[in-house]
C-alpha cells in the first residue's frame, strides 16, 4: 500500500445509507478523506463543491433513478476522466463486463473484502493522481512554450526533429550563428538543460495540440 | 239445581287441564302415559291398525254407568238429581278419543233421560220434574259439545305433534337439567338412540357434546334472547362425531320461568367437511402461487439480504482496522457497531418476512394498519423496483382506519398487483416508470387501495384478468389475480382494473374497515 496523502478523496454513491457510513468508515481508517452522496443527480448537484485534488469514485452500479452505469456514460459524455469502482450485491456479469469495457478501474461484488476495495481504491487514486500531474505538467509546458517566439518555435520544432543548425539555418535562410543564438534563447526559456529534455517537451506539447 | 251446568263445567275444565296441561308445557312428568303414547307414536300406523285393547271394556263401562244411572232413575222415581250423573258415562267414554262413539253416547244417554222421564216421571209430569230433567239433558249435551270440543283440539295438537315426529330434521326437548321428555324420530335417526331409551335420561349421558365456545355462554345466550345457534359437535350412540347446526329456542312457563328447550338440529357434517376442504385448496393454492410469485423475487430478495450483510462485513473490517489503529477511535467503533445492530435486524427482518409469506398458514384474521401493509408488501421488492427504474409514489395518509384481515393474504395480494406493474412497465421501457399506491378511506366502512402504473395498460383483456388460467406472461400460471380475487372476496371486499388515461393500468380494491366488521 502507497503512503496516503491528504490531498485525496473518495467519492462514494450508495443509496444504502449503512453502505456508505460503512465504506466512509473503512477509508477514513486509512485516513482517506470520504465525500457521500445518496444518488446520482446528489453527486451532479454536489460536484462543484468537491475539493480539487486526486479523487475516485466507488459507485453501486444500481441506483434508483439514474443508475451508476448512465452516470458512467454521462461523465464519460462530457470529457470527465475521474477513475470508477463499481460495487453491487450480485455478480451480473454482462453488466460488469459493460462497466470495465467503458474504463472503470475494478466491480466488486458485494459482500467484498475490505483489501480488494482498498486495492482498487488506491489504483484508482494512483491513477488519478498520475492523470493529474501529467496534465499540470503538461499545462505548465504550454505556459512556457508559449513565451516562445514564432522563430524560436520553428527553430525548436527542427530540433526536436533531429535537424543539424546547418540544416535548420538553409532550411529558414538564416546563419547558422542566428540558429545558434535562438537556440540557447529557447532552451534557456523552457528550462531545458540538454537536447533531450527538449525533445521530451516539444513531445508533450505535440500531444497536448 | 241450577248449579248442575256449572259443576259440569267446572269438571270439564279440569279435566282439560288434567289433559292438556302437561302436553303445552311438554312436561312428561304430568301427561299421562297414555297421551304421550298417542301423541307420540312410536309406529304412526299401530295406532289405526291395532285398535287399544282397552276399547271394549271403557265403552262397556261407560254403557254399564249410564244404564246404572237408568235403573236408579226408574227405581227411585227420580226423586234424587241422579241423572246428572251421565256425565260420569259420557266422562268415560271420551278417554277413547272417538268422536262418533262418544256422539252415540251422548245420544243415549238423552233417550234413556227422555225415556226415564217419560216412563218413570210421570204422569202426571211435576214442574219440579220437568225442570230438572231439562236440566239434565241440557249438562248432557253441553257436556258431549265440549267433549268433542276438546277432542278436535287434542287431534289437532296430536297432528302437530306428529308432524314434529315425523320432521326429517333431529328435534328434541329437553329440561334445564338436561333430561330429556321429548325426542323425535329425526333424532333417533341422528343419534341412534330409541326414544325409549332417550326419554328420560340427559343429553349429557346420550350425546356428549363439544359447543363452539363452551356450554355455558351458549345457555347464558339462550337465556338472555330465548334462542341461541351454532355448530355443536355431538357424538352418537356408536361413537361417530357428528357436526350439526343446532337451533335452541327457549320455553318459558305463564310466568315467564324457563322450562324446557326446544332443540333442532341439522347434520351439516358432510358440507362442513367439504367447507373446510375447500378453504384449505385455496390456502394450498394461495401458498403455491405465492411460492412463484416470490420464486420469481429471488434476485430481489438475494439483494435485500446481502445488501445488509455486506455493510455489516464492511463495518466490521472497518471496525478491526480502527482497533489496529489504537488512538481514540472509540466513536468511530461505536457507530460501526451500532450500524451492524441495526443492519442485523434489518436482515432478520427481511429473512421473517420472506419466512411468513413462504410459510403455508391457515388463515388468521388480525387488526391491521394499510400503512404497515403497504410498507411491509415493498421490503421484498426495493430492489425490484431500483432494478427497473421504477420511481415509486406512496400515497398513505397516517389516520387510516385500520382493517380486520390475513396480513399474509393482504401482502400478497399488493406484492402481486406491484409485481405485474413492475413486469407490466418494464414491457415499455421508453416511458418513465411510475408505480402510484394510494390508500383511501372511502368512508368508515371501507378502505380503497389502487396501485398503478405507467405500463403498456390493459386493452381488451379487463374483462377476463381475474379468470383463472388467464395470463399474457409467458411463463404465467394464469393464477396471480384469481387468487387475489378470491382472497379479497374472502375479506368481503371487491377488486377491479381500470385503464388509466395517461396510460398503464390501476387495480383498485376495497376492504371493509374494523369499524365495519363489528
Amino acid at each position: 500500500m502507497s503512503t496516503w496523502e491528504n490531498d485525496s478523496a473518495v467519492v462514494i454513491v450508495d443509496d444504502d445509507p449503512s453502505i456508505r457510513a460503512a465504506l466512509s468508515s473503512l477509508f477514513r481508517s486509512v485516513g482517506l478523506n470520504t465525500k457521500l452522496f445518496e444518488s446520482v443527480p446528489d453527486y451532479l448537484a454536489g460536484l462543484g463543491s468537491l475539493p480539487d485534488c486526486s479523487t475516485c469514485l466507488v459507485l453501486d452500479i444500481r441506483l434508483s433513478g439514474i443508475s451508476g452505469l448512465e452516470l458512467q456514460k454521462q461523465l464519460a459524455l462530457s470529457g470527465s476522466k475521474v477513475p470508477i469502482i463499481f460495487m453491487t450485491a450480485h455478480g451480473d456479469i454482462p453488466m460488469s463486463v459493460r462497466a470495465m469495457k467503458d474504463g472503470a478501474v475494478d466491480f466488486l461484488a458485494k459482500p467484498f473484502r475490505d483489501q480488494e476495495m482498498l486495492d482498487a481504491v488506491t489504483t484508482a487514486l494512483d491513477m488519478d493522481r498520475t492523470r493529474r500531474s501529467n496534465y499540470a505538467h503538461a499545462a505548465a509546458a504550454r505556459l512556457r512554450y508559449d513565451t516562445l517566439t514564432d522563430r524560436e518555435k520553428q527553430v525548436m520544432a527542427l530540433v526536436a526533429a533531429g535537424f543539424f543548425n546547418k540544416q535548420i539555418a538553409s532550411q529558414l535562410g538564416v546563419s547558422e550563428i542566428t540558429i545558434k543564438i535562438h537556440r540557447a534563447r529557447l532552451m534557456k526559456k523552457l528550462r531545458a538543460t540538454c537536447l533531450a529534455d527538449l525533445v521530451k517537451f516539444a513531445k508533450s506539447i505535440e500531444q497536448s495540440d | 239445581l241450577t248449579a248442575t251446568p256449572l259443576v259440569a263445567w267446572q269438571c270439564g275444565r279440569l279435566i282439560h287441564r288434567f289433559f292438556f296441561a302437561g302436553l303445552i308445557d311438554i312436561d312428561s312428568v304430568i301427561l299421562p302415559r297414555k297421551i304421550v303414547s298417542n301423541l307420540m307414536p312410536y309406529e304412526p300406523s299401530s295406532k289405526s291398525k291395532t285398535p287399544n285393547r282397552a276399547t271394549p271394556v271403557i265403552l262397556a263401562v261407560s254403557i254399564f254407568v249410564a244404564l246404572a244411572v237408568f235403573a236408579i232413575h226408574i227405581l227411585w222415581n227420580n226423586q234424587i238429581s241422579i241423572s246428572i250423573l251421565y256425565v260420569v258415562a259420557l266422562l268415560i267414554c271420551a278417554t277413547l278419543e272417538n268422536r262418533t262413539t262418544l256422539l252415540a253416547l251422548g245420544a243415549f244417554c238423552g233417550a234413556l233421560l227422555v225415556v226415564g222421564f217419560v216412563w218413570g216421571d210421570g204422569p202426571p209430569y211435576s214442574l219440579d220434574s220437568i225442570a230438572r230433567s231439562a236440566i239434565c239433558l241440557l249438562t248432557i249435551v253441553v257436556t258431549t259439545v265440549m267433549l268433542l270440543g276438546m277432542e278436535n283440539a287434542k287431534r289437532a295438537l296430536q297432528s302437530q305433534a306428529r308432524l314434529l315426529d315425523q320432521a326429517h330434521d333431529s328435534i328434541f326437548v329437553r329440561r334445564l337439567d338436561g333430561r330429556v321428555v321429548f325426542w323425535n324420530r329425526g333424532a333417533e335417526a341422528l343419534f341412534e338412540w330409541p326414544r325409549a331409551m332417550a326419554v328420560g335420561r340427559t343429553t349429557d349421558e346420550l350425546i356428549q357434546a363439544r359447543y363452539p365456545s363452551s356450554k355455558q355462554s351458549a345457555m347464558d345466550e339462550l337465556l338472555k334472547n330465548d334462542r341461541w345457534e351454532g355448530d355443536v359437535v355431538y357424538k352418537t350412540r356408536s361413537g361417530k362425531l357428528l357436526t350439526v347446526a343446532s337451533r335452541w329456542s327457549l320455553q318459558r312457563d305463564e310466568r315467564g320461568r324457563p322450562r324446557a328447550i326446544i332443540e333442532t338440529d341439522n347434520d351439516v357434517t358432510a358440507t362442513r367437511r367439504a367447507q373446510n376442504e375447500l378453504v384449505e385448496a385455496q390456502s394450498n393454492l394461495q401458498h403455491v402461487t405465492r411460492i412463484s410469485t416470490l420464486g420469481e423475487l429471488t434476485t430481489s430478495i438475494a439483494h435485500e439480504i446481502k445488501q445488509p450483510l455486506s455493510a455489516i462485513v464492511t463495518h466490521g473490517e472497518a471496525c478491526l482496522r480502527w482497533i489496529d489503529r489504537g488512538e481514540g477511535a472509540k466513536d468511530e467503533m461505536r457507530d460501526a457497531i451500532s450500524w451492524m445492530i441495526r443492519d442485523g435486524r434489518r436482515a432478520a427482518e427481511v429473512i421473517d418476512n420472506l419466512r411468513s409469506l413462504s410459510k403455508k398458514h391457515s388463515t388468521h384474521f388480525q387488526t391491521i394498519d394499510a400503512k404497515a401493509l403497504v410498507d411491509g408488501s415493498l421490503v421484498l421488492l426495493a430492489h425490484e423496483i431500483a432494478k427497473h427504474n421504477v420511481i415509486l409514489s406512496l400515497d398513505v395518509p397516517d389516520n387510516l382506519p385500520p382493517v380486520n384481515g390475513d396480513l399474509v393474504a393482504l401482502q400478497q395480494v399488493l406484492i402481486n398487483l406491484f409485481v405485474n406493474a413492475i413486469q407490466a412497465m418494464a414491457d415499455v421501457p421508453e416511458m418513465a416508470h411510475r408505480l402510484s399506491v394510494r390508500v383511501r378511506a372511502k368512508d368508515v366502512r371501507e378502505l380503497l387501495i389502487e396501485v398503478s402504473d405507467t405500463g403498456c395498460g390493459l386493452g381488451e383483456i379487463r374483462h377476463e384478468l381475474f379468470d383463472a388460467f388467464f395470463t399474457t406472461k409467458r411463463n404465467g400460471m394464469g393464477m396471480g389475480l384469481s387468487i387475489c380475487r378470491s382472497i379479497i372476496e374472502q375479506h368481503g371486499g371487491r377488486i377491479w382494473a381500470s385503464s388509466n388515461d395517461w396510460g398503464g393500468a390501476t387495480f383498485h380494491f376495497l376492504i371493509p374497515t374494523l369499524g365495519a366488521a363489528r
